[in-house]
C-alpha cells in the first residue's frame, strides 16, 4: 500500500467519532500530565493501561500515543512559568523560558513552544509515513560501538549547558556520574554503592532526581521570598512576534532533525534529545552569551526536539516491535494484550492500526495546538496566584507524582534528598543541568563502552575503524576544539 | 481564577465519567473471596510478565468472582516485592506471578524459593538458539564444532549477568564443551537488538523475543531447546533431534505466601479457580498470540519440578562463580 492511500484509510479510522474522542482524551490527559509537575507520561500511560482492555487496539494506541506527545506540549508550561519542569524532557526549557517569563515574555515563550511542537510533530509524522521501515533498519546497524561515540558526542556538549563557572559545571558532572553508578554493576552483577538498601539495587530513579533537583529545590528557594506572587509586572504580548519567529525558525528545524534521529535509536529518549538540541543551539549561536538570559532559541529548539522524539519513537515500535523507552513499552503491551504483535508485518497485517495511528497523530497535533493556544492566556495569569497556594500545590503534585512512578515510598525520599541538594546547589551557584546530563549519559556510556570492549576483546581501535562511530568521534572533537581554533585564527588574522 | 476552576472541574468530571464507564461491576460475596485480590508482579508495565498478568487477571476475576488488582512492585530488581509477598498473610488475597527471577536465589540476597507456596505454573516458553541471518553457521552442529575448536571465540548475548539466558547458554556450553564469551545487555530487548545488529554471534531466548526480528529477516533460528517441536513453529528442529540432549525454558508461575495449603477454607477454592483460569481456552489463544504455550502444573507437580530445577541452577551458578558471597 502506498503511503497516501494508506493515510486515507488511516483517516477513515481516526476520524470516527469514537476515535476522535479517544484522541482528544489522550491529548487532553497528556497536556494535563505535562502541565502537572511530577506527573509524567510514563505514569499516566501505565495508569490507563488496564482501561485500554475495553477499547479496540487502534483506539487504545491512539489514546496512549496522544498522552505521550500531548505531555511534550504541556511539559513546557511550568518550566516557563515557575522554573519547574512539568516533565523530565522539559528540563532545558527552564533555562531560557523562565527568564523570558521574568521579562514579561511568558506568552511568546509558551507560544513558540506550542508552535515549535506542532511543526516538529507534523514534520516527524511525515517522516514516519514515508521513511519509517528503512530508517528503522538503519538504526539496527548501530552497535554498542556506535552508541559509545554518539554518547561521547553528547558529553562534549555538556560544557555548553552551564552559563556560569566551567569548573563548577565539571564538578557537577562528576557528581552526576557518581549518582549514575549506584545500582547493580551491568557486567559482574554485583551491587555498587547501595549501602544495603534494596531500593538502590535498580539505581537512583531518573524522575525523582530530576523533580528533586529542579522542582522541590525551586519550591524551597521560593519559601524565603517576600513577594506575594511570582510576577507582578505587566504581561506583554501573548504571541511570538515576527522577530521571535525569525530567531526560532532554524532552531525549530534543527531541533526537529535532532529529535527525530534520537527517537529512532533504541535507548534514545526525549530528555537526551532536548538537552542535545539546547547544546547545539548554544554552540551554533552567534551570541551564546544570550543563552540562559531569555533567548527564545533556547526554548524553540529543545521543545521541538522533544516532540519530534515523541513521534519518531513510534517508528521502531511499529515497524520492528522495538520499544525505545518505558512509555513505548507500555504502548507495545497495550497492543499485545489485544493479540496484536507489532513488527515488520504490522503494516500488511493490521493496516488499520498502522495508518490509523499515523492519521490520528495529524489530528492530535491540530487538537493540541487548538487546545494549547487559548490556554496560554490562562496559564500566564497563573503567575498572579499567590505563592502560598501555587507552590504548596506544586509540592503536593511532585510528591504524588514521585510515588506513582513505581508505588515506592523510597522514590519520594530520593526526590526530597535531591530537592535539598538542589536547593543547596542553587544557593552556592552550582547548576544542576550538567549533573542531570552526566547522570543520564554516564551509565549509558559505561554500559556500551564495557560491552563494546568486551566484544572487541579490549581493542580501542574499533571506535575509529567503524565509519559511523568515527564521524561522531570527530564531531565530538570538533565541538571541543572549535573555540581554540577560532581563537587562534583570530589572533593570526590580527597579526 | 473562576475559569481555571471550571476547567479543572470539567477535566475531573470527564476522567471520572470515563473511569466509571469502564470499570466492570462486581458483586461482593459473603465468604472468601469478599474483597479485591492483589496480584503482584515484579517488573514494570509493558514487560512480558506484565502483559501475561493483565491477560490472566480477567480470568482470575471470572473464576474467583472478585476484582483482581495487578500491582507492579518493581523496586530493587524484584527483591522488594518478593519480600512484601513473603511477609503477607496467607489469606488468599495476596498472589504473585514470577518465574525465573526467584531461581536467582543464589545471586540475590534475601530471596528463597522455599519461602512461598507455589500454586500453579502458567506457561512455558522453550528457548531458541538464534544467530544473525548473515552468520556463517547454518546448523547447530557447525556452531558447536566451531565453539569446541575455538573456546571463548563465540560471543553470546545474554539479558543480564546471572539471568536465565546467561545460565541456560552457559549450561549448554558446559554440556557440549564449547565455552562462550558472555556479553551482558540490560534486559531482553537490548540483547535482541544486539544480535540483530550482528555484534554478537548467538543468543538463547524464548521465541517471543526473537519473532519480530526473524520476520524482519535479521535472525535465523538454529534449534528449539525443548523435548518436543512447538505447535506454532513446527519447522524448527529440537536440540534432541539434532543430537544435543538439552532443554531450557522461560516459565512463570502463580505463587503466594508460605502456608496457603494449610488454610482449608481458602486454598481449595483458590487453586481450583487458578486452574480454571489458566486452562481457559480463550486465555490459551491470547498467550499463544504472544508466543507462549500454556503449561499448567498444580502445586505438587510444580514444587517437585522446582526441586529438580533448583539443583541444576545451583550447580551452574556456583560453577560460574556468580553466587552471592
Amino acid at each position: 500500500m502506498d503511503p497516501l492511500s494508506g493515510l486515507l484509510q488511516g483517516f477513515s479510522t481516526a476520524l470516527t467519532l469514537n476515535n476522535l474522542f479517544n484522541c482528544f482524551l489522550g491529548c487532553f490527559l497528556g497536556t494535563l500530565t505535562g502541565v502537572l509537575p511530577g506527573f509524567g507520561p510514563g505514569a499516566a500511560v501505565a495508569l490507563l493501561l488496564p482501561m485500554t482492555l475495553y477499547l479496540s487496539p487502534a483506539s487504545a494506541i491512539i489514546m496512549l500515543a496522544g498522552i505521550y506527545y500531548g505531555a511534550m506540549y504541556g511539559g513546557s508550561t511550568t518550566s516557563i512559568l515557575v522554573n519547574i519542569p512539568g516533565e523530565a524532557a522539559s528540563v532545558v526549557t527552564c533555562f531560557d523560558g523562565y527568564k523570558m517569563a521574568l521579562q514579561g515574555r511568558a506568552g511568546p515563550a509558551l507560544g513558540i513552544a506550542a508552535f515549535g511542537s506542532f511543526i516538529a510533530g507534523t514534520i516527524s509524522i511525515i517522516g514516519l509515513m514515508f521513511v519509517a521501515p528503512p530508517l528503522a533498519r538503519f538504526a539496527l546497524e548501530f552497535t554498542s560501538t556506535e552508541y559509545v561515540s554518539i554518547i561521547f558526542f553528547g558529553l562534549t556538549l555538556l560544557c555548553f549547558l552551564g552559563s556560569g563557572s566551567k569548573i563548577k559545571a565539571f564538578m557537577m558532572a562528576a557528581v552526576g556520574i557518581l549518582v549514575g553508578v549506584v545500582g547493580t554493576d551491568p557486567v559482574v552483577s554485583k551491587d555498587r554503592f547501595t549501602f544495603g538498601f534494596d531500593f538502590l539495587m535498580d539505581g537512583v530513579g531518573l524522575i525523582p532526581v530530576v523533580m528533586g533537583l529542579f522542582g522541590i529545590s525551586e519550591v524551597l528557594l521560593n519559601l524565603e521570598k517576600q513577594e506575594f506572587s511570582l510576577f507582578v509586572g505587566k504581561i506583554k504580548n501573548l504571541f511570538p512576534n515576527l522577530e521571535d519567529w525569525k530567531a526560532s525558525k532554524w532552531p525549530i528545524i534543527r531541533g526537529t532533525v535532532i529529535g527525530f534521529f534520537y527517537g529512532i535509536l533504541p535507548g534514545g529518549n526525549a530528555i537526551i534529545s532536548s538537552i542535545i538540541s539546547y547544546g547545539v543551539e548554544k554552540r551554533v549561536s552567534k551570541h551564546p552569551e544570550r543563552f540562559g538570559q531569555g533567548a527564545i532559541e533556547g526554548v524553540a529548539g529543545p521543545e521541538s526536539a522533544n516532540n519530534a522524539t515523541a513521534t519518531s519513537a513510534f517508528i521502531p515500535l511499529l515497524t520492528l516491535g522495538i520499544p525505545t523507552n518505558a512509555v513505548m513499552a507500555i504502548v507495545l503491551a497495550a497492543l499485545m494484550i489485544h493479540e496484536v504483535v507489532p513488527g515488520p508485518l504490522l503494516i500488511t497485517k493490521n493496516p488499520d492500526i498502522f495508518w490509523g495511528v499515523i492519521a490520528s497523530m495529524y489530528v492530535g497535533n491540530v487538537i493540541l495546538l487548538a487546545l494549547n493556544l487559548p490556554l496560554i492566556g490562562i496559564w500566564v495569569r497563573l503567575l498572579k496566584i499567590p505563592y502560598v497556594y501555587l507552590f504548596s500545590s506544586i509540592l503536593l503534585f511532585c510528591l504524588i507524582g514521585a510515588y506513582t512512578i513505581g508505588n515506592l515510598v523510597s522514590d519520594i525520599g530520593v526526590m526530597i534528598f535531591f530537592g535539598i541538594l538542589g536547593f543547596l546547589m542553587k544557593k552556592f551557584d552550582y547548576e544542576p543541568a550538567p549533573l542531570v546530563l552526566a547522570y543520564i549519559l554516564g551509565p549509558l556510556f559505561e554500559d556500551n563502552l564495557r560491552r563494546s570492549l568486551n566484544i572487541s576483546g579490549g581493542n580501542f581501535t574499533v571506535f575509529f575503524t567503524r565509519p559511523i562511530s568515527l564521524v561522531f568521534i570527530l564531531l565530538g572533537f570538533l565541538v571541543l576544539l572549535l573555540p581554540f581554533i577560532s581563537r587562534i585564527s583570530k589572533n593570526l588574522l590580527k597579526r | 481564577m473562576k475559569r481555571i476552576v471550571i476547567c479543572l472541574m470539567f477535566s475531573l468530571g470527564l476522567i471520572g465519567l470515563w473511569i466509571g464507564l469502564n470499570i466492570p461491576q462486581t458483586m461482593a460475596a459473603e465468604e472468601y473471596p469478599n474483597k479485591p485480590l492483589t496480584y503482584t508482579i515484579f517488573w514494570p508495565p509493558g514487560g512480558r510478565s506484565d502483559i501475561v498478568a493483565r491477560m490472566i487477571s480477567p480470568y482470575l476475576e471470572k473464576y474467583l468472582g472478585t476484582p483482581v488488582v495487578v500491582n507492579n512492585n518493581v523496586g530493587g530488581a524484584g527483591v522488594i516485592g518478593h519480600k512484601v509477598v513473603r511477609e503477607a498473610k496467607p489469606d488468599g488475597y495476596t498472589l504473585a506471578q514470577s518465574g525465573t527471577t526467584v531461581m536467582f536465589q543464589y545471586t540475590k540476597p534475601g530471596i528463597s524459593l522455599w519461602d512461598y507456596t507455589w500454586i500453579a505454573n502458567i506457561y512455558s516458553a522453550p528457548f531458541m538458539i538464534a544467530v544473525p541471518s548473515n552468520s556463517p553457521f547454518k546448523s547447530l552442529k557447525e556452531l558447536v564444532d566451531f565453539g569446541k575448536a575455538n573456546p571463548k571465540k563465540l560471543k553470546h548475548g545474554n539479558s543480564g549477568t546471572g539471568s536465565t539466558t546467561h545460565l541456560g547458554s552457559a549450561a549448554f556450553g558446559m554440556k557440549f564443551g564449547c565455552e562462550f564469551t558472555q556479553i551482558a545487555y540490560k534486559g531482553e530487548g537490548p540483547a535482541v537488538i544486539g544480535i540483530a545488529s550482528g555484534e554478537i554471534d548467538l543468543s538463547f531466548g524464548p521465541m517471543a523475543a526473537f519473532k519480530q526480528m526473524v520476520e524482519a529477516g535479521k535472525l535465523r533460528i538454529l534449534a528449539n531447546c525443548a523435548p518436543k517441536r512447538s505447535k506454532q513453529h513446527s519447522q524448527i528442529a529440537t536440540t534432541r533431534e539434532l543430537g544435543f540432549d538439552f532443554a531450557w525454558d522461560a516459565w512463570e508461575a502463580i505463587f503466594g505466601p508460605k502456608g496457603l495449603p494449610e488454610n482449608k477454607t481458602v486454598y481449595p477454592k483458590l487453586s481450583e479457580a487458578v486452574k480454571k483460569a489458566i486452562l481457559d481456552p480463550e486465555l490459551d489463544q491470547k498467550l499463544l498470540a504472544i508466543g507462549l504455550d500454556v503449561q499448567y502444573k498444580p502445586t505438587d507437580e510444580l514444587e517437585k519440578w522446582l526441586k529438580e530445577d533448583d539443583k541444576e541452577i545451583k550447580k551452574i551458578t556456583f560453577d560460574l562463580g556468580l553466587q552471592n558471597k
